[in-house]
């Protein structure tokens, strides 16, 4: 059997919030390592791969390989009718056709069960293939999610141009151009606010804006976010879950125009 | 070093060997019979199991003929993995075999089409130069006269009749059937439309008012029922004749009324009135300044009218669509990962 | 070619009616079996939990859920016997008659949406297809036909 116990229900319901507009459905696989979701959304631009690790429960119990196919929006339902403190637990018998989420208040004076359905969906596993990004960018989160939602109002496309001195994130559209550059931090007191470039060569690329947005929805989970990228290679943005794992989102670059 | 023979182990099968499957021959048969071709009126009971050329096939199917008077055909119902169980014995044949009812004249269709088209001829001279004698016989036997002036013009010369195909009789003949088929889909509420439906959910009343449509899926159905036993081209023929749109076509009018439904609900609902609570303000509202939901949810669904959900399943919702608009002019991402 | 179906109908009704069970599985085998009475008949259970008349009874470890069907109406079940395949005149001969029998599907409810009772439907729907049209009806649709000619034209 499979059970899985977080000390705070929030943390799983920021998890959902950050997946369930890009995914309608998707497999968790249960190991003895812990959980891991892979999937790719509708149109297939992007991949969503979150891992989070067995010592990171306060209590994890995987007896068997588990795939526990389920139906994102209505798990994203039940656990919003949990308490942020609440304690969850995820169990599971093994070939079941359900999972049971549990939350127990934290004066364990209220505890709730609900049974979810699983659904049997078939999902390949995508290989993702070790790669040396060009150009990997450390920044606050918040900091990254302003820029998208910035830039989004100027064009449906973000360039994100990195060089030595900086990146810099472009739209352009019918109001007019919009260019937001970071440079690297020198010195800051907190290390949560630092911008880090690490760049071996200039890459420059344009991706989807709406999906960048999609993406930013993972913000409470992290203080930063790490954008990996590489050229001609899918754009890596990932939060990193305290004590837990981490959600890595992939992006398809956008195809080139023949025109500039 | 010999290998240890484990029960998971099997003989290894010879290579030259040609592969054969387990074959079965079922000598039993299990048969719907129609009443009326048992009735006994001389004792003497011989049914026979014929075939003869199926246009819509194109090839010889069998038939089942009684006393050279009647003829039905014999229909096979099969299901992947089925067997019969017969008293106490197994019968590997899981089909069911039915005798339906059949006008002979759609048969012979085929033949005056291709024989007669230009010039009448009495039927016995049909096919006469022809091996299979299965035409003849099927002409002079199991036709009717009544119908087969349906679909062509009749000459009688003395003793002789002469017929002549008439495209236009037979469209118009296939046409009334077609329509006799329609009523029958109606009234048995076969599911025509273009998706599959389970017959397991109760249909919601929603999704009742999608009426408009339906007549022409029905329609084409039928059409396509009776093509089953037409040559390709007279089917295509039926189709121009009953004006039934292409597939593709009706897929492409189906989005457009649902968009026109769409936009008319939304109208319908900005209609809705608010509930009004004791101290004047409005629930809507009061839900939201309280805390029980989040920031997202406020926005979106509590105090905009509730958009129908049936629609989900065909549409997306607005977040889907705008990621899909997104979407466009990305490369794919499955392009840059193999499947493990 | 043509096969005889060789018996007299008047041996239908004197038979006893055999016990036929239409099973969700493919039997690579002909012949006696075992006794159907004690080995698998005293395990039908009525279900009515999933639904009026449903049966349920088990295959070789494998959940049947049943009901019992008859031969539609207008129709009589026969069970034909080849007497010889490799025979040039080939002829069936009568085993037995049904007039109902019991509808098995694997694990799932007998509903509308089976193939079998859509297959049912498809009877009707030959029905329409064989049934005569007049000649009155032919011209009035031929006279229609010619007026939408003209007006489309």
């Amino acid at each position: 059997m499979f059970e899985a116990r977080l000390g705070q229900a929030t943390i799983l319901k920021k998890i959902l919030d950050a997946i369930k507009d890009l995914l309608n459905e998707g497999t968790f696989d249960c190991s003895d390592s812990g959980i891991q979701l892979q999937a790719m959304d509708n149109s297939h631009v992007s991949l969503v791969s979150l891992t989070l690790r067995s010592d990171g429960f306060d209590k994890f119990r995987c007896d068997r390989n588990l795939s526990m196919g389920m139906n994102l929006g209505s798990m994203a339902k039940i656990l919003k009718c949990a308490n942020n403190e609440d304690n969850v637990t995820m169990k599971a018998q093994d070939n079941a056709d359900t999972v049971t989420i549990m939350f127990e208040s934290a004066n364990q004076e209220k505890v709730s069960d609900y049974e979810m359905k699983l659904m049997n969906l078939d999902q390949e596993h995508l290989g993702i293939p070790e790669t040396d990004y060009s150009c990997v960018v450390r920044m606050p989160a918040m900091e990254f999610a302003r820029i998208c939602r910035d830039l989004a109002q100027f064009s449906e496309s973000v360039v994100i141009c990195c060089t030595k001195e900086g990146v810099k994130f472009s739209a352009s559209g019918d109001v007019g151009t919009a260019n937001i550059k970071l440079a690297q931090t020198g010195s800051v007191d907190k290390e949560e606010e630092a911008v880090i470039i690490d760049m071996q060569e200039p890459v420059t690329l344009t991706f989807a804006c709406r999906y960048l947005n999609a993406f930013t929805k993972a913000t409470p989970l992290s203080t930063q976010v790490q954008l990996s990228m590489c050229a001609d290679v899918p754009l890596v943005v990932e939060y990193a879950i305290k004590d837990l794992g981490h959600i890595r989102y992939y992006l398809a670059p956008k195809i080139e125009d023949n025109e500039t | 070093m010999s290998k240890k023979a484990t029960r998971s182990t099997k003989p290894k099968p010879d290579p030259d060997a040609v592969p054969q499957k387990p074959t079965v021959s079922a000598a039993k048969k299990v048969f719907y019979i129609a009443d009326n071709l048992l009735q006994a009126e001389d004792g003497e009971q011989r049914m026979r199991l014929e075939r003869f050329y199926h246009p819509g096939k194109g090839q010889l199917a069998w038939f089942i003929t009684h006393q050279d008077r009647h003829i039905m055909e014999v229909l096979e119902y099969a299901e992947p993995r089925r067997s019969w169980l017969l008293n106490n014995e197994v019968c590997s044949n899981g089909r069911t075999y039915m005798t339906t009812p059949f006008d002979a004249t759609l048969l012979a269709l085929h033949h005056l089409r291709k024989h007669c088209s230009q010039r009448a001829m009495s039927l016995d001279s049909i096919g006469v130069d022809e091996s299979d004698t299965s035409v003849n016989r099927l002409l002079t036997k199991f036709t009717n006269a009544t119908s087969l002036k349906c679909v062509s013009d009749v000459k009688v010369s003395g003793d002789l009749t002469f017929y002549k195909y008439n495209a236009e009789r037979t469209l118009a003949w296939l046409a009334l059937k077609t329509r006799g088929i329609v009523a029958v889909l109606k009234a048995k509420q076969v599911h025509c439309g273009l998706g599959a439906k389970s017959e397991n959910y109760v249909r919601s009343e929603k999704l009742v008012t999608e009426t408009d449509v339906n007549e022409m899926d029905y329609m084409r159905m039928a059409c396509d029922y009776v093509g089953r036993y037409l040559d390709a081209d007279l089917h295509e023929e039926l189709t121009r004749y009953l004006h039934i749109p292409s597939e593709i076509q009706a897929l492409v009018e189906e989005k457009s009324t649902a968009q026109k439904r769409k936009s008319q609900q939304g109208q319908q609902g900005a209609n809705s009135k608010k509930i009004k609570l004791a101290n004047g303000e409005d629930a809507a509202s009061k839900l939201r300044n309280s805390s029980l939901l989040d920031s997202d949810d406020a926005k979106e669904s509590v105090t905009s009218p509730p958009t129908p959900a049936p629609l989900k399943e065909r549409t997306m919702t607005a977040k889907e669509k705008a990621l899909a608009k997104g979407a466009k002019g990305s490369k794919s991402i499955a392009s840059f990962f193999k499947a493990k | 070619m043509s096969i005889t179906l060789d018996f007299d109908i008047q041996q239908l009704d004197n038979k006893r009616p055999m016990q036929l069970h239409y099973l969700p599985a493919k039997i690579v085998g002909d012949g006696e079996c075992t006794d159907v009475d004690k080995h698998f008949n005293n395990y039908t259970r009525d279900t009515p939990e999933f639904g009026k008349g449903i049966l349920s009874n088990a295959l070789r470890g494998y959940p049947l859920l049943g009901k019992r069907e008859s031969v539609p109406k207008g129709y009589k079940g026969l069970v034909l016997q080849e007497t010889d395949e490799n025979q040039a005149d080939r002829q069936l001969r009568l085993t037995g008659t049904f007039q109902d029998f019991t509808y098995w599907n694997y694990d799932k409810v007998p509903s509308k949406g089976d193939g079998y009772q859509q297959a049912l439907v498809m009877l009707e729907v030959a029905e329409a297809l064989a049934a005569p049209i007049s000649e009155d009806a032919l011209e009035n649709e031929m006279k229609l036909q010619q007026q939408a000619k003209k007006e489309n034209a």
